[in-house]
C-alpha cells in the first residue's frame, strides 16, 4: 500500500473506528440540527462555566464541613433544572469547541430502582461512603438469606426484603457500619428509606434518586481536538447527571481510585461503555465523567482521562441549550 | 452512559421501515462510517465530521427516491460540506474570542504526513484524499469536485510535491 493511502487509512480508522448504529439511527429519525452559532456560544460559555464550576465546588466543601451530628434527613431528589441544567465542555489545544451534544433521558426511571447515598460526615466518594439501592438489580440471592462480602475495598450486604432486594454497598466503613445502615433502610411506597438511628449518628443521607438516572447530558469530542489522541485514541465524550445510582453501579462493578479533579477524588472504571470512564462528584449526587473509547486503558490512558477532568468547566442552562442537544429517551442503564 | 462508542447504554431500536426506507438504512449502514472518515480527513474533527455526515445523510433523505447514484450523491455532498465547515471554521477562527487555557499542550504531534496534508489548500487537500484514500479515478474525482480532469492532475501534482517537500528528511 501507498504510504500516504497507508497514512490517510491509519489517521482516519483511529478518528472513527466504528458508529453506534443505534444511536445513529435515532438520530437520523430525529434528525434534529444544530444551530450554526452552536460553537461560538459554547466558546462564550466557557467565562461563565469556570464561576459555575468554582460555585459548584464551593457547595461540596460547605456540605463536607457539615456537623457531626448532622441528622439522617434525606433531601430532596436532585434534578439537572436544580442545578441550572448543567453541562461540561472542553477546551481543546486549538480552542475551538467542536463536539455534538446528547441529553438521554429515561422518562420510566421511576419505575425502576432507588438509591440512597450514606456518607459519613466528611466523607467522600471512596472512603467513608455507602449506596443503598432497592430494588438491587444486581442481587442474586435465594429467599431469606443474607449476603455479606467484601471485594476490592467495597463491603456488599444484601437483605430480602418485600418487594426485592436492598443492597448496601459501602467503602471506607466497617462492616458493622453496613449492616447499620442495612438495619436502619426501611422500604416506604417501594423506595428505600434511610431512618436516623444511634448507630449511624455520625451519617448523613447525602442524595437520594432513581438508580437510573433521569437525565444524562453528554458531549462528544475526538481526542485529537483535546490534544489525547495518542493515548486514548478516538473518542472521549464527558457526561453529567444527578443519579445516585451511578456511584452504586461502580462500587457493584468494581473501580480504582483516579486522580484528584478540581481537588475532588475520582473513581476509574469501564462501566457505561467505553474502554474507561472517570467520574468525580460536583456535589454529592451530582455526578461528572469523562471516559473514552480507543485504547486499553492503562496507567497513561487515567492520567490523561484525569487531565482533562481538571480542564472541564461548567456550561449553565441557557449554554447547555445553545449547544441544541439532541434529545433521546431511553433506559439509562449503567 | 456515554456514546457507545463513545460510552453508552445499550438501546433498542424499533423502526418502522417502507422497502425505501430500508434501502435507505442499508446505505446508511454500509456508508456511513466510511463517509465519516473521509470527511475527518478534510476537516481534521472527527465530531464536526459525524455532524455534517449526518446532515448529509439527512438531505439524501428528503430526495432519496431521485438520487440515481446514492454514493457517489454522498462523496459529493460530503466533500462540498467538509469545504463548508473548513470556510466557516476558518471564519470562527478569526473572530471568537481568544480562550486561551495556559496548560493545553498547543504542540501535540501529529502523523507527519497528515499534519501536511492538513496544511494543504481544500482543493488539493481533496484531491490528495480522494485520489489515494478512495482510490477514485482523475475522472470520478472531477465529476466529485465539480472540476475539470486536468485541474485534477495539476492539483494533485503541485500537491504531492509539497508533501516531498514538507516530509523530506
Amino acid at each position: 500500500m501507498n504510504v500516504l493511502t497507508e497514512a490517510l487509512v491509519r489517521h482516519a480508522d483511529m478518528a472513527h473506528p466504528s458508529a453506534d448504529l443505534p444511536d445513529v439511527y435515532r438520530r437520523m429519525h430525529r434528525r434534529r440540527r444544530r444551530a450554526r452559532g452552536r460553537r461560538i456560544a459554547m466558546a462564550s460559555a466557557v467565562l461563565v462555566g469556570v464561576i459555575g464550576m468554582l460555585t459548584a465546588i464551593a457547595m461540596v466543601r460547605s456540605k463536607d464541613a457539615a456537623p457531626a451530628t448532622a441528622p439522617v434527613v434525606p433531601p430532596r431528589e436532585l434534578t439537572l433544572s436544580d442545578l441550572g441544567g448543567l453541562g461540561i465542555s472542553i477546551a481543546g489545544p486549538d480552542q475551538s469547541y467542536q463536539y455534538s451534544t446528547l441529553e438521554r433521558a429515561d422518562p420510566d426511571a421511576a419505575t425502576g430502582a432507588y438509591s440512597v447515598v450514606v456518607r459519613l460526615n466528611g466523607g467522600t466518594l471512596v472512603d467513608g461512603n455507602a449506596i443503598v439501592t432497592y430494588p438491587d438489580p444486581n442481587s442474586v440471592i435465594a429467599e431469606g438469606e443474607v449476603h455479606a462480602r467484601e471485594q476490592g475495598g467495597v463491603l456488599t450486604l444484601i437483605d430480602l426484603r418485600p418487594g426485592g432486594r436492598v443492597a448496601v454497598r459501602g467503602i471506607g466503613l466497617t462492616a458493622e457500619q453496613v449492616q447499620a445502615i442495612a438495619d436502619a433502610t426501611v422500604i416506604v411506597d417501594g423506595r428505600p428509606v434511610v431512618n436516623p438511628t444511634a448507630a449511624i449518628a455520625s451519617f448523613t443521607v447525602v442524595a437520594i434518586g432513581t438508580s437510573r438516572p433521569p437525565v444524562i447530558r453528554e458531549s462528544r469530542l475526538g481526542c485529537d481536538a483535546l490534544g489525547e489522541d495518542l493515548v486514548l485514541g478516538a473518542m472521549c465524550y464527558t457526561g453529567l447527571t444527578t443519579s445516585p445510582g451511578f456511584e452504586g453501579a461502580v462500587y457493584a462493578a468494581g473501580f480504582q481510585p483516579g486522580p484528584l479533579v478540581h481537588g475532588e477524588p475520582s473513581v476509574v472504571s469501564t462501566i457505561g461503555g467505553g474502554n474507561g470512564t472517570l467520574a468525580w462528584e460536583l456535589m454529592p449526587g451530582v455526578i461528572a465523567y469523562i471516559g473514552y473509547s480507543g485504547t486499553n486503558m492503562g496507567d497513561d490512558q487515567i492520567a490523561a482521562l484525569g487531565r482533562l477532568a481538571n480542564r472541564a468547566s461548567l456550561l449553565s442552562p441557557a449554554e447547555w441549550s445553545a449547544t441544541d442537544p439532541q434529545v433521546v429517551e431511553q433506559s439509562n442503564e449503567w | 452512559m456515554e456514546p457507545q462508542g463513545s460510552g453508552g447504554c445499550p438501546q433498542e431500536v424499533t423502526v418502522d421501515m417502507t422497502t425505501e426506507d430500508r434501502a435507505f438504512a442499508a446505505l446508511y449502514v454500509a456508508q456511513f462510517d466510511p463517509m465519516v472518515r473521509l470527511a475527518v480527513l478534510l476537516v481534521d474533527s472527527t465530531a464536526a465530521a459525524e455532524d455534517l455526515v449526518q446532515d448529509v445523510f439527512a438531505k439524501l433523505l428528503e430526495r432519496f427516491s431521485t438520487v440515481d447514484d446514492p454514493p457517489a450523491w454522498l462523496r459529493v455532498a460530503v466533500t462540498n460540506a467538509c469545504k463548508n465547515e473548513r470556510r466557516r471554521l476558518g471564519t470562527f477562527r478569526r473572530h471568537a474570542p481568544r480562550l486561551a487555557d495556559p496548560t493545553v499542550d498547543t504542540d501535540r504531534p501529529v502523523d507527519e504526513l497528515i499534519a501536511s496534508l492538513r496544511r494543504l489548500p481544500y482543493r488539493q487537500r481533496a484531491v490528495v484524499v480522494l485520489r489515494f484514500y478512495l482510490g477514485l479515478s482523475e475522472a470520478q474525482i472531477a465529476a466529485t469536485l465539480d472540476v475539470r480532469p486536468g485541474t485534477v492532475k495539476s492539483s494533485l501534482s503541485r500537491a504531492l510535491a509539497r508533501l516531498r517537500v514538507e516530509v523530506a528528511p
